[in-house]
């Protein structure tokens, strides 16, 4: 409703209660596609930047909904452009302002933790569009499956399938750094 | 998938790795009920749980500067547009110069027309001169029948009123 209501108003404080309650997780969101950190800030601020442009509003979905579906697509154009460019770089290279290692975590945990970091980040970023997507909206910013699935336009279904898919090549990276997984179905009947 | 990869929770492993909160009671119960038994499942989930770690522990944070950026730019939008609207308004109301320059052609182009003569209607749809003679009057209408409705005659586009009546001459002459 607050969207709806700055786009009808355009008052300004409206957009600054947005801004304040999304800005973390938007640069962060935008941080799992784009590994430079200025680079992640600059897309961050033409989300917000299109939310306060934005003429048009249909609450069909939640905000949130709407907001990562304006990130993603942000992210996934500049990803498009980047392949052009090859400009992709990890983010330790740029000297990230990332969240420590859990607390009481030795150096060399959190070395660890790093290196398993970027070989995921590299599996993550081989993923199909779909499965990478949905994936970081899931695990790593609490969307719910109803949600993400009104951001990507794609059945329940679909993005338990993709998700689950994405999940299976990053286990396997864990266990088996290097190897392609072959991802089976192996449900359990209930 | 290898042997030791195998495990049987579908696309619940996620949910599960993460607690199992996301998922009804009953379902959550009944997976629970077979980790404790399958080390294999235990072992996926502890993959995935891994997996779910290595990749928050880089979370990207706003800078000190993102906050002021942002506001900048919203205000040159805000500037631009309100520049936009200030141009649009000037350009709508025009300088003075150029609402006299045209105010005193439309006046010029109204004092042409108004000494304009008026057009007549061609001599031969008119009624007959009180001078034409007696018998001109009745050849012509005889030629043509529509001599009684003048009305109707002054409706015609005179081009073809002429064409019309020539070939009635042709026809019946």
């Amino acid at each position: 409703m607050m969207m709806a209501r700055f786009v009808q108003s355009r008052d300004r404080k409206i957009f600054d209660e947005l801004f304040r309650r999304y800005r973390r997780r938007i640069v962060a969101y935008v941080g799992r596609y784009v590994r430079i950190p200025a680079l992640a800030e600059e897309l961050a601020q033409e989300v917000f930047v299109r939310v306060y442009t934005t003429k048009r509003y249909e609450p069909q979905a939640t905000f949130k909904t709407w907001l990562y579906r304006v990130a993603t697509n942000v992210c996934l154009n500049e990803l498009r452009k980047s392949e052009h460019r090859q400009s992709i770089q990890p983010m330790e290279e740029e000297g990230a302002r990332t969240q420590a290692a859990p607390p009481g975590a030795s150096p060399e945990v959190q070395l660890q933790g790093r290196e398993v970091s970027s070989r995921l980040e590299v599996v993550l970023r081989g993923l199909p569009e779909n499965q990478r997507v949905a994936f970081t909206m899931a695990r790593m910013e609490g969307l719910s499956h109803a949600e993400i699935s009104q951001a990507m336009a794609l059945s329940i279904p679909a993005i338990k399938s993709a998700i689950h898919r994405a999940l299976e090549a990053l286990r396997t990276e864990v266990r088996d750094p290097g190897c392609k997984p072959a991802v089976g179905r192996g449900v359990l009947v209930a | 998938m290898s042997k030791q990869e195998q495990h049987h929770l579908g696309e619940d492993l996620g949910a599960m790795a993460e607690g199992g909160d996301t998922l009804p009671t009953v379902r959550r119960e009944e997976l629970d009920a077979h980790i404790a038994c399958c080390p294999s499942c235990r072992q996926a989930i502890a993959d995935t749980q891994a997996v779910l770690r290595g990749m928050n522990m880089t979370s990207l944070e706003p800078s000190q500067g993102f906050d002021a950026a942002l506001f900048a730019q919203l205000d040159a939008i805000d500037e631009a547009a309100r520049s936009s609207l200030w141009q649009r308004l000037r350009a709508w109301a025009a300088p003075p110069g150029i609402l006299i320059a045209g105010a005193a052609t439309a006046a010029g182009l109204l004092i042409v027309y108004s000494l304009q003569p008026t057009v007549s209607p061609p001599t031969m749809l008119q009624p007959p001169a009180e001078g034409l003679a007696h018998r001109d009057m009745l050849n012509l209408a005889e030629d043509l029948e529509l001599y009684k409705s003048m009305d109707l005659i002054s409706e015609l586009d005179l081009l073809e009123d002429l064409q019309v009546i020539a070939e009635l001459d042709v026809e019946e002459g």
